[in-house]
């Protein structure tokens, strides 16, 4: 999501200056603002559209002091600080509205939510992948989740792979960054193409069914059938190899933590080869306990 | 006060920028510091979630306070949204008063709230809105999940009678108003 960062600082100089109507500007403010604050319950803790409707409702109506807090004098992105303030904001909301939760918003509360069919195709649940990637080395437990599920690293990951990959936090951090958004593109172009894939088997199942229904038609119609069947059947296929074709982007984000492409794809191979193993061995021994 | 407090919010929101200001200190400090630690990764989490992920669209709301004193309405407080009020007046005679209704048109909404005192603290609440007769009115109290009233309209008009003063919310289609009947007497 994009917040246009030259804009809005223009909007809060004029809103600070108080030379105009600050209604209006305060209004041209929430319009360039809303859908963020909005979404931002959403996206970054994964709460319903109800609570992303309170939680706007509540950022709004105090818009004006948010504002008016902004430091125009500082080097920094609107968004950066923004997104800051949105958070402190969502804990007091939490604080504010229902008591019973827990005041402090991390990892943890992101984490119930969380999709874990990254690694396997059958269903996996968090605390099971999380245990068979603590039998793994610091390394390659390191390695799993940066390509996989970068969103999941938490304080302490981050330090231990500032030692491990023998770089600064900050540089660290920045690769964490890029490997989210990267992975969260690679979703998005799945959904799509997945989209397409969906659409041309309901195309495809209708053209059989007229094929099947229309035995008795002459063979001119049938031919034509045929071939929209076939063409159709070939642009499937493509979409299908499109979408099982390597990620080229998270990969290039994530090799920066290693010395060149090679090592970056043997270590990651490696890895996820234990893994599997780990996790089939517990699969077996919960099997035979059962 | 972000983390331990060591750094200020800007100092270590620059560094998470990518900043050089500081760098060997900080990169110290956060080593050490957990706290720190935890709030600059779960920052960075939640600035490369916001950047990447996809904007859904918001639900239309208005956010309406209605003040009413000795059975007149005094002022109409929009909150959030913009929108027009109309006092008409002398509509209706209550105990030998006549009393005025308030009309309040939502500008994000096709619709307008018209709030009507019946008696000492009862108001009739109509809603108005060419998107109702295709849909299902709800009104609840705000933070219950229990509906007072769940009306389908078969014209563009709905009425919850008998309510008091309150926090309230009508949810139809994609909207939400919600409106604060306060009294002062």
């Amino acid at each position: 999501m994009e917040l246009h960062d030259k804009k809005i600082k223009t909007l809060i100089e004029r809103f600070k200056s108080g030379k105009e109507d600050i209604h209006n500007i305060l209004n041209d403010l929430r319009r360039e603002v809303e859908l963020y604050i909005y979404n931002f319950p959403r996206l970054a803790y994964k709460k319903g559209p109800d609570i992303c409707s309170e939680f706007y409702l509540y950022v709004l109506e105090r818009l004006d002091s948010i504002i008016r807090k902004f430091p125009l004098n500082e080097t920094i992105q609107f968004k950066t600080w923004f997104n800051a303030v949105l958070r402190n904001q969502l804990t007091n909301f939490f604080y504010y509205h229902q008591k019973d939760r827990k005041l402090e918003l991390s990892l943890e509360d992101y984490e119930n939510d969380i999709s874990v069919d990254v690694f396997e195709k059958e269903e996996l649940d968090l605390k099971t992948l999380m245990k068979g990637l603590s039998s793994l080395n610091c390394m390659e437990r390191l390695s799993l989740l940066f390509f996989y599920m970068p969103e999941c690293l938490g304080a302490e990951d981050i330090k231990k792979a500032s030692e491990s990959f023998k770089m600064s936090i900050q540089e660290i951090l920045a690769i964490q960054r890029s490997l989210i958004v990267a992975r969260e593109k690679e979703i998005q172009r799945i959904r799509e193409i997945s989209d397409k894939i969906g659409k041309y088997s309901q195309t495809l199942a209708r053209l059989k069914y007229k094929l099947y229904k229309g035995s008795g038609e002459d063979l001119k119609i049938k031919n034509e059938l045929l071939q929209k069947i076939a063409r159709n059947e070939a642009s499937r296929a493509r979409l299908v190899r499109l979408m099982e074709a390597p990620d080229k982007a998270v990969f290039r984000e994530f090799s920066a933590l290693f010395r060149n492409a090679l090592v970056t794809k043997r270590y990651l191979k490696t890895a996820k080869r234990k893994l599997r193993i780990i996790l089939l061995t517990q699969k077996k021994m919960i099997e035979e306990a059962l | 006060m972000f983390g331990c407090g060591k750094f200020s919010e800007i100092e270590l929101l620059k560094y998470l920028e990518g900043s050089k200001e500081n760098l060997d200190v900080i990169e110290k400090h956060l080593k050490e510091c957990p706290l720190c630690m935890k709030e600059i990764t779960e920052l960075n989490r939640v600035s490369a979630i916001m950047e990447s992920g996809r904007a859904e669209p918001l639900r239309k709301k208005a956010f309406v306070t209605i003040f009413a004193k000795n059975q007149d309405f005094e002022w109409v407080l929009p909150s959030a949204g913009t929108g027009r009020i109309e006092l008409l007046p002398q509509t209706r005679t209550i105990s030998g008063r006549r009393i005025k209704k308030a009309v309040y048109t939502i500008d994000e909404i096709p619709a307008n709230l018209e709030v009507v005192p019946v008696q000492e603290d009862t108001f009739w609440v109509l809603l108005r809105s060419p998107e109702l007769s295709s849909s299902e009115a709800i009104l609840r109290k705000k933070g219950s999940l229990k509906s007072i009233y769940s009306i389908s309209p078969e014209g563009p008009e709905v009425i919850f009678k008998g309510i008091g003063p309150g926090e309230y919310e009508v949810y139809f289609r994609e909207y939400v108003i919600r409106f604060n009947i306060k009294v002062e007497n």
